[in-house]
């Protein structure tokens, strides 16, 4: 009779440790998994992938939006802090930043003032790297602490027409993600 | 060491592999039933007629639920302050969505800087049908009455096959797509929507007929 109801505990404290952990991490799975199947695929000197316009072939996310097209940075934050940089922009253009545990921690457009006077700059840091990168030169407009080991930084621009891709593609190919060192 | 230790030992460790067992299969269990919790494409989101969402999609403040949720099913989804996603699975009856019915979509343009609708099919991709219509938006949908500021209503068809005026008519191909359902992204919602989503002009999904019923 013990042995039964102790039984009957471990596969209540089990299943309900399971589920939890299942919910809680999947997240960081579903995240991680993008982030290396992107880590192996070739990037621009300018440090983003440049992803093809989506169509019914794109298998790599879930719902992609057929509207837009999409660049995404890997950012290896082990070690360094990514320094981001876009000219202004005359059409719908966003960067967002998520972190491992897929979060959407920061975005902004095209139409935010700064970025449409001067530009974008950012600074995008890992764990206990955010304050020393404050001061970085030059002076970023924002320092993004993701407190994360990697992060996915997105791309993205409105397809009106898809004859004028090419023009979306010189736009993007001016875009910048680099590591700091 | 005698046997009777030996047998004790082994007792021991049959016990504690049996209790190993038990415990793995309930933590397998347990993830199954998360699974199936994420899984399900309707966990506690608002509903606005056939659409539903949630305003904490793509933020911190999400619940571990919602997160995974989102992650299984629109991962890299931004906050609302970017972009506010509905996503319908039935039409305004309840009835699931399916690639032997057509639809009729109807609406106007919604609060927003730019909107799309596009159809997914059941496995969350673009449907593959060669038909190239998997999206409208508010660049190209036809506007019945359009106004003065460009906006107005619109109407957008949805089934199968194509009408017989393909290259005119709005039409969303569900070719090949199953159960499928449809996602309208809003960019850069106005900020009043953005606190309460049930002011957006949200468009209507009404079955028009189906394959084998007349």
């Amino acid at each position: 009779m013990r042995n039964l109801l102790i039984a009957i505990l471990v596969l209540l404290v089990g299943a309900v440790a399971g589920r939890w952990v299942l919910i809680q991490f999947y997240p960081n799975f579903a995240i991680a998994a993008v982030y290396y199947s992107m880590q192996q695929r070739e990037k621009t000197p300018e440090g983003w992938l440049h992803v093809d316009p989506i169509d019914e072939t794109s298998r790599t996310v879930v719902r992609p939006a057929y509207d837009l097209l999409y660049s995404v940075c890997n950012a290896d934050l082990a070690n360094s802090g990514y320094y981001i940089s876009l000219p202004p922009e005359s059409d719908y253009t966003s960067i967002s930043v998520y972190n491992a545990s897929s979060d959407n921690i920061f975005s902004i457009n095209d139409q935010d003032p700064k970025w449409q006077k001067d530009g974008l700059q950012l600074i995008v840091s890992g764990r206990d790297q955010a304050e020393s990168l404050q001061n970085a030169d030059p002076k970023p407009d924002a320092v993004i602490n993701t407190n994360s080991p990697f992060a996915l930084i997105i791309q993205r621009r409105i397809i009106r027409d898809r004859d004028q891709l090419s023009e979306l593609e010189d736009k993007r190919r001016l875009t910048r993600c680099l590591p700091l060192s | 060491m005698g046997v009777k230790s030996v047998m004790t030992v082994v007792s021991f460790v049959a016990k504690l592999l049996g209790w190993l067992l038990i415990l793995l299969f309930a933590i397998a269990g347990g993830m199954i039933w998360g699974w199936t919790e994420i899984d399900d494409q309707r966990p506690q989101m608002m509903k606005v007629g056939a659409w539903q969402s949630d305003p904490a999609i793509g933020s911190v403040g999400a619940s571990a639920k919602l997160r995974a949720s989102v992650a299984r099913w629109g991962l890299l989804a931004l906050s609302r302050e970017e972009a506010i996603y509905f996503t319908a699975h039935e039409d305004q009856w309840g009835e699931a969505l399916r690639e032997e019915c057509s639809y009729l979509v109807e609406g106007t343009d919604p609060q927003a800087r730019w909107w799309s609708l596009t159809l997914y099919a059941e496995d969350m991709f673009l449907a593959q049908n060669k038909d190239e219509r998997h999206s409208v938006s508010a660049d190209n949908v036809k506007r019945n009455f359009p106004r003065a500021d460009g906006r107005g209503s619109w109407q957008v068809e949805i089934r199968g096959n194509a009408p017989a005026n393909a290259d005119a008519a709005d039409w969303l191909s569900s070719k090949n797509a199953g159960k499928f359902d449809l996602v309208l992204r809003l960019y850069n919602p106005d900020p009043r929507i953005q606190e309460d989503f049930s002011a957006i002009l949200l468009p209507t999904i009404k079955q028009l007929s189906c394959e084998g019923m007349g």
